[in-house]
């Protein structure tokens, strides 16, 4: 037996010094007792020192040379090393010669058991003959074993390590995280240590590993072919290349397209039929997306006549390297772009059945244009609906895909947005995502992206704007801005974006991508500022509500060299030009959190608004706000359930004077509330004077000249107080909706 | 929700005359005051427009009293103010505010009401006295 005595500073230095044959040995000694109670045992469990590379090893010629530990065997501080064949001679030996033996072994324990009995004479041929049988099994298995091991041993095939070299293998067996002092390969994506070789040269996995055993190899310095999609043989694929020896080994996924109309219930994120160009591709993802299933007959799929298309699914386009496309089948409300290896995300749908617009507060499910690309401090739902969804301009971002294309169900009809009325034939809008990339983070940490979005109907092209998305947490999906938001610090100009390979929740990796494009390469700024000013721009943009005027000055300045300058509200720039502006005797220093709490204020009520509609619907779809009409003129209903109206109040309410018009104090609106057609509910989250109080209870105020209709003097419901809110939408908020409904 | 209100506390004997409170109003940049009868205005200006109507009503002293007991830590004469028994409220929508533009002439409209009345201008949304 040998053993290693070379100064290795771990498992890889080693294994690359006896790639090498540049590892030397001393003697040492095991006895055969110890390979048959020690070794044999363990040999199945030996554990690959190199697992994922096993392609590159094929691609190397050296298929089978790999080494392996065992790591459930010391003896005095060593561990046994050896060829994987090795290896395996040793697991047949243990899985059938020694089984054999074992149950000869029985056979002779039952024969003595018989003997002791006295139902068997001592003399027995039997006895014997097993007997016989086997000492002569123990002696071939001592024989292969030996044979086995000693040619191991001769040529290096089999040595002891120190198990400091080793260190974390007790961590690795019970399947600890990867750590740099383990040495089991553990930081191998799961995606490659499962491929499987299906022929010499040729290992195989699923299709959504692909990206990322391709992202690995590429990372481990391999010669990567990139990812194909081959129609002809149904397989995505990619080649490594042996530098040395020019060998290629094939990485490849079975498709599984579908081929008839029959196939296509059940499956999701699949090509459908065959390539073909990309003006035909638009044309048959455009006619599902309105129900004709026959358009799939230019791909190939000619049985599908006037069939049914699953409703909700979403179809895409990929293109392939020669510029042709295929169609795709995606799943409810998605394509999850991480199964279709090998093709570029190009196009995908939005079914009418999952995007459509919410009724607006004259009930209507439409919205005019000009609202819809309104910047809002909040998010709107509407635009969020009708545009790309957040997570397509993340997704592409992602992907580094430029000009992708969503087609929609919705039209512009008299400047009006809306999903097409039935029997309309006009042209649907289609969006061309264009650049999508990240340009930093808000100082919360979200991500913010930013592209451009066209918009066209027919030969129109009615949308054409940047817009910013900002991440959720989870980097799948976000909000949609029509300006820059406040707050967000920049990526440092020519510095590509870190990204993440995610493309539908996070479950898959693909391909890493480099960055497409930043912030710099997309507009030129006025001066380029310099790392100093980036990292001065940044450290201010991080308190700079707080800021004094003359540094938010200095920011102001640097934000407008760097082209960053919106002048939105809440932002430096809107600061400095209000304060600039502004008739207020105040100083600065009064000024400004005053600027920034009514601003604030007004913000945060409007989204507890839409929060207060979100829970009380509970995702049934039926809460809006709503304008009633009453006798005495209108009322904006925060929140319209099937049953009751809402009034929310974020901070403390009082009953402000009667007034027929204009803006509407608290008294006329108690007075429009009795008068509405459903009970109204008041959830006020500071606290109501009891004045208020004492007219939503149907007292009026004395002295109070009320004219005009008048409503009974019923009692509103009045929620108040820190936990109003949750307690308004326990009550009254709607059941869950039924899967089935 | 959509509507936010300001008002400018202060004592009954100092409720100014209509002419004044159209002067004052109508010092604000570009502000168009339109009187809409028993001293209520509307102010439009550049940055949006806003309502101001005058309250005397008797709960409005108990109103005060509330702001006070609530909020009233900042003031240097909360006794005083606890007292006060008229107001002009400053009505205001919440969407004009988020838009940025409102706030200056709002508070500017606020600040000079409070000068000429004598009074002190408190945001009934956020609590707070400025």
């Amino acid at each position: 037996m040998l053993a290693v005595t070379d100064i290795v500073n771990n498992v890889d230095d080693m294994v690359s010094k006896h790639d090498k044959g540049t590892l030397t040995f001393k003697s040492a000694s095991i006895d055969l007792l110890q390979i048959g109670l020690d070794v044999l045992p363990a040999a199945r469990g030996a554990k690959l020192l190199n697992p994922a590379k096993s392609a590159i090893q094929e691609a190397k010629g050296v298929a089978n040379m790999r080494l392996v530990l065992f790591d459930a065997v010391q003896f005095g501080g060593q561990f046994i090393v050896m060829y994987e064949r090795t290896k395996e001679q040793l697991v047949e030996i243990q899985d059938k010669q020694i089984s054999v033996l074992a149950e000869k072994y029985r056979a002779l324990i039952d024969l003595q058991t018989q003997v002791a009995e006295g139902k068997l004479n001592a003399s027995d041929p039997q006895l014997r003959q097993k007997q016989a049988d086997i000492e002569a099994d123990a002696k071939a298995i001592r024989d292969t074993v030996t044979t086995t091991w000693t040619q191991a041993v001769q040529h290096q095939a089999t040595f002891f390590v120190g198990s400091h070299l080793v260190g974390g293998h007790e961590e690795a067996a019970a399947g600890a995280k990867a750590n740099e002092e383990t040495h089991f390969e553990r930081e191998i994506p799961r995606e490659v240590t499962t491929l499987r070789k299906t022929a010499a040269n040729t290992f195989e996995g699923e299709p959504q590993n692909l990206r990322v055993a391709h992202a690995h190899y590429q990372a481990e310095g391999v010669q990567t072919s990139a990812i194909e999609y081959d129609p002809a043989t149904d397989t995505a694929h990619f080649d490594i290349t042996d530098k040395t020896t020019g060998t290629k080994t094939r990485i490849e996924a079975p498709m599984r397209s579908v081929r008839s109309f029959s196939e296509l219930r059940g499956v999701q994120n699949t090509v459908v039929g065959h390539p073909v160009d990309k003006t035909t591709g638009f044309a048959v993802i455009e006619k599902l997306n309105r129900g004709d299933a026959s358009a799939l007959a230019s791909v190939g799929i000619g049985d599908a006549g006037g069939g049914k298309l699953p409703e909700e699914h979403e179809f895409g386009l990929g293109e392939l390297s020669n510029g042709t496309v295929v169609v795709v089948i995606g799943q409810e409300a998605a394509v999850d772009w991480a199964h279709l290896p090998g093709m570029t995300p190009r196009a995908h749908t939005h079914p009418p059945s999952v995007h459509d617009i919410p009724p607006q507060q004259n009930g209507a499910r439409s919205v005019p244009l000009t609202e819809l690309l309104m910047p809002t401090p909040v998010p709107y739902l509407a635009r969020e609906v009708v545009f790309p969804t957040p997570a397509d301009f993340i997704v592409m971002a992602h992907l580094g895909v430029d000009g992708h294309v969503v087609v929609t169900d919705f039209v512009v009809r008299d400047n009006n947005v809306m999903k097409a009325p039935e029997g309309d034939t006009g042209p649907r809008l289609i969006f061309t995502i264009l650049g999508s990339h990240e340009i930093g983070a808000r100082t919360d940490g979200r991500k913010v992206y930013k592209a451009k979005v066209v918009g066209k109907s027919g030969s129109e092209t009615p949308i054409n704007h940047d817009v910013w998305v900002v991440q959720d947490l989870n980097d799948t999906t976000g909000h949609i801005f029509m300006t820059q938001p406040a707050d967000v610090v920049l990526n440092e100009p020519g510095k590509a974006a870190p990204h993440t390979e995610s493309t539908s929740g996070g479950e898959h990796a693909t391909e890493q991508t480099p960055a497409t494009k930043t912030e710099a390469q997309r507009g030129a700024p006025k001066a380029p500022l310099t790392p100093a000013d980036v990292k001065r721009k940044q450290a201010l943009m991080k308190k700079w509500r707080a800021l004094g005027i003359t540094e938010l000055r200095e920011l102001v300045r640097l934000r407008e060299r760097a082209g960053e300058t919106t002048y939105e509200p809440d932002t430096p720039e809107h600061k400095v030009n209000a304060w600039d502006h502004t008739e207020s005797d105040k100083t600065f220093e009064k000024w400004s959190p005053r600027y920034h709490r009514a601003l604030e204020n007004s913000r945060f009520g409007l989204e507890r608004e839409a929060e207060l509609r979100a829970r009380l619907d509970n995702g049934n779809g039926k809460v809006t706000s709503k304008v009633v009409q009453t006798a005495r003129g209108a009322r904006q209903m925060d929140a319209a359930t099937p049953t009751r109206y809402f009034q929310l109040k974020t901070g403390d309410a009082w009953l402000s004077r009667e007034r027929p018009g204009g803006q509407l104090p608290h008294l006329e609106a108690i007075l429009r509330d009795r008068l509405a057609d459903k009970p109204v509910v008041w959830v006020v989250e500071g606290k109501a004077t009891q004045q208020l109080r004492d007219m939503l209870a149907g007292k009026d105020p004395l002295n109070e000249k009320i004219t005009g209709p008048q409503g009974p003097k019923t009692p509103i419901e009045l929620f108040e107080g820190e936990g109003a809110f949750e307690a308004a939408v326990k009550k009254y908020g709607l059941p869950p909706k039924k899967e089935d409904e | 929700m959509s509507t936010g209100t300001w008002v400018v506390l202060f004592r009954k004997a100092r409720v100014p005359s209509k002419e004044a409170v159209i002067a004052t109003l109508s010092t604000l940049r570009s502000a168009k005051v339109t009187d809409r009868g028993e001293m209520e205005f509307t102010v439009v200006t550049d940055g949006g427009s806003f309502d101001v109507a005058l309250n005397t009503q008797s709960y409005v002293v108990e109103e005060a009293r509330f702001a006070v007991d609530r909020n009233g830590e900042a003031l240097d004469n909360p006794d005083e103010v606890a007292t006060y028994d008229a107001r002009f409220e400053l009505l205001f929508d919440h969407r004009d505010m988020a838009n940025g533009d409102l706030f200056n002439p709002l508070l500017a409209a606020a600040e000079r009401l409070a000068k000429l009345t004598s009074g002190v201008v408190y945001e009934t949304d956020s609590g707070e006295f400025q």
